[in-house]
């Protein structure tokens, strides 16, 4: 899957599940401080994750860096995505 | 006979000086050094201001000079009111014009201030003054307050609940016994010291000489650095909200990281799914595990239930049997006692928990903080919690089954639907608002009418000047119309029906 199609996933995700009228959401946006994905938030992302994208969450990266932003989101999924596809 | 709470540090100062008595963010502090420092924040509060039974708030992140702040307060003979440092600056002067005092205690670059006035001096003679200090406050009772903690009000001004030392002592007692308290405790706390149950991790520290970790801000919402967090430090004792354990549940966290030292596991603030318990139970097969209940009206807790035995056939997680010295009572809508098992009436409750009040507010205080109607216990107060309940037939035990209005819980967080109508009516914009809370996805929702809108106001923008973020709701849902009841207020049941589907019960 190219990065482009998983952020717009990730973008159509957050947008429903986090709606903020009036504020644009973008790549870079900090979802942990700038948009308002709480801790509930994360669990039902990383459950969002493993569902749509069909790759393991490793508990222990769930954290601020991969949380951060739809960029670093996406950039993790395409990695886990690859090391599926042994590629 | 103890008198005041902080005889509990004082004790356990003596007992264990240079034991670690707060972490926080890797640094610790011991007994001593928390107790001499608390004693010279207060005698300079006693130089300098010469007040006794104030109200002082506390505009701190949590930390140990917020903790140290806490005790000098009470050390001083005055009353600590822990504010939320996030909350915006509006409701702060809420809170402010309700205490009728400015006084607050703050950091500026690292020295507290109070009142723009700025403690510079360090006090060496220590004995001079914990002499000084213990003297101004020998003359304070135990019915005298320790601490304001404000809740939501429906009308948008928040409510000071007022709280003595009697009371807090009355349960960290019970508390002690009850959960087999001893020094080797190390407790993590996750509560904010605005909401009352950081009272337990607080005083329960003080009163055995335990160890409390204040949290960092990610171990809350990361499972993984919760995991590393817990077994690097050994914590054995957690009280917290369901939702957070609910969290925790939902990854699997326990399988991932060893959590065997986690022995004592309370939780409180919001009903605890039946789902999340089971999966808690056989995470944690050997642990305690206790719901605890009560409103910030009756200092922390008054009903408890210790999960034993076979949980299997439970239908939900009862609230559990009053905490000693404390009665339920439970009021039909005429203020008449219900003693039939199984009949859904309100929760009221008597014993020393009790608040004084709400802080001068004795039209509100009257309407909730009443005399018991049973026969001959009129001098008693009772507290009416505004939950709905039922003592069962089967199990002797207390159980919750709702509210008889619009407050409702989330994270914890006890929140009146009315307040953040107020917010949102604030807006010329709005005609009417309405505020649902969907307990199964965690989301507060807001619904109202307006007239022609060009686009999707930016609600969050606009409400982040005025409520705390615990409050915004997660959507925002305009609507042409109401429906209304036949006296014309707004049709709950039928909006919540229209947008969640039927069988959709309580807030």
């Amino acid at each position: 899957m190219e990065s482009a199609e998983i952020k717009l996933h990730l973008k159509v995700f957050f947008e429903e599940e986090f709606p903020n009228p009036g504020n644009t959401l973008t790549d870079d946006t900090n979802l942990l401080n700038d948009w308002f994905v709480d801790s509930f938030g994360i669990v039902n992302t990383t459950l969002f994750l493993e569902k749509k994208f069909g790759i393991e969450v490793c508990r222990a990266d769930i954290n601020a860096n991969t949380f951060r932003s739809i960029e670093s989101l996406s950039q993790y999924v395409a990695h886990q995505l690859k090391s599926i596809n042994g590629s | 006979m103890q008198n005041l709470a902080i005889e509990y540090l004082q004790n356990s100062k003596n007992k264990f000086p240079d034991k670690t008595a707060l972490v926080d963010d890797g640094q610790g502090i011991t007994f001593n050094r928390l107790w001499d420092n608390s004693l010279a924040l207060a005698y300079w509060i006693n130089t300098e201001f010469h007040i006794t039974n104030q109200p002082i708030s506390v505009n701190l992140p949590k930390s140990i000079d917020a903790v140290i702040a806490l005790l000098a307060i009470q050390l001083s003979g005055n009353i600590y009111v822990p504010l939320d440092i996030d909350t915006p600056a509006k409701r702060k002067e809420k809170i402010l014009e309700v205490l009728g005092s400015d006084l607050m205690l703050e950091l500026i670059e690292g020295k507290f201030s109070l009142s723009g006035k700025i403690l510079s001096n360090s006090y060496e003679n220590t004995v001079e003054i914990e002499s000084s200090v213990l003297e101004k406050l020998s003359t304070r009772k135990p019915k005298d307050p320790l601490y304001i903690i404000f809740t939501s009000g429906t009308t948008g001004t928040p409510k000071g609940v007022t709280i003595s030392n009697a009371s807090v002592i009355d349960y960290i007692d019970w508390a002690v016994e009850t959960y087999k308290v001893t020094e080797a405790e190390i407790i993590g706390n996750q509560a904010p010291l605005f909401f009352d149950n950081s009272v337990l991790d607080l005083y329960l520290t003080f009163a055995k000489g335990c160890t409390l970790h204040l949290f960092p801000r990610d171990v809350l919402r990361f499972p993984a650095e919760f995991g590393t967090y817990i077994s690097n430090h050994k914590i054995n004792f957690i009280f917290f909200v369901p939702s957070l354990l609910s969290n925790l549940v939902a990854l699997e966290i326990f399988k991932d990281y060893d959590l065997a030292c986690l022995k004592k596991i309370l939780f409180a603030g919001e009903s605890m799914p039946l789902n999340t318990l089971k999966l808690l139970r056989s995470g944690f097969p050997s642990a305690l595990l206790s719901n605890l209940y009560g409103p910030t009206e009756i200092t922390v807790d008054a009903i408890y239930w210790v999960c034993e035995g076979n949980i299997e056939n439970l239908n939900e997680v009862p609230l559990g049997k009053p905490c000693d010295n404390h009665q339920v009572i439970f009021l039909d809508e005429e203020e008449k006692p219900v003693t039939t098992p199984d009949k859904i009436a309100e929760i009221c409750i008597s014993g020393p928990g009790v608040a004084l009040g709400y802080w001068k507010d004795a039209a509100t205080t009257r309407g909730v903080f009443i005399s018991n109607p049973e026969s001959g216990k009129q001098d008693e107060t009772i507290y009416k919690t505004g939950d709905l309940g039922y003592q069962s037939s089967k199990d002797g035990l207390i159980y919750m089954t709702g509210r008889k209005d619009n407050q409702f819980k989330h994270y914890g967080y006890r929140i009146e639907a009315g307040e953040i109508e107020n917010a949102l009516n604030q807006f010329e914009f709005i005609l009417q608002s309405c505020v649902l809370y969907d307990s199964q996805k965690k989301r507060i929702m807001a619904f109202y009418t307006a007239g022609k809108l060009e686009s999707s106001p930016p609600f969050r923008n606009l409400l982040s000047g005025i409520l705390p973020q615990y409050m915004i709701p997660h959507s925002f849902h305009q609507l042409d119309q109401f429906p209304t009841t036949q006296n014309g207020k707004v049709d709950h049941k039928i909006l919540r029906e229209k947008i969640m589907g039927p069988k959709n019960g309580i807030r």
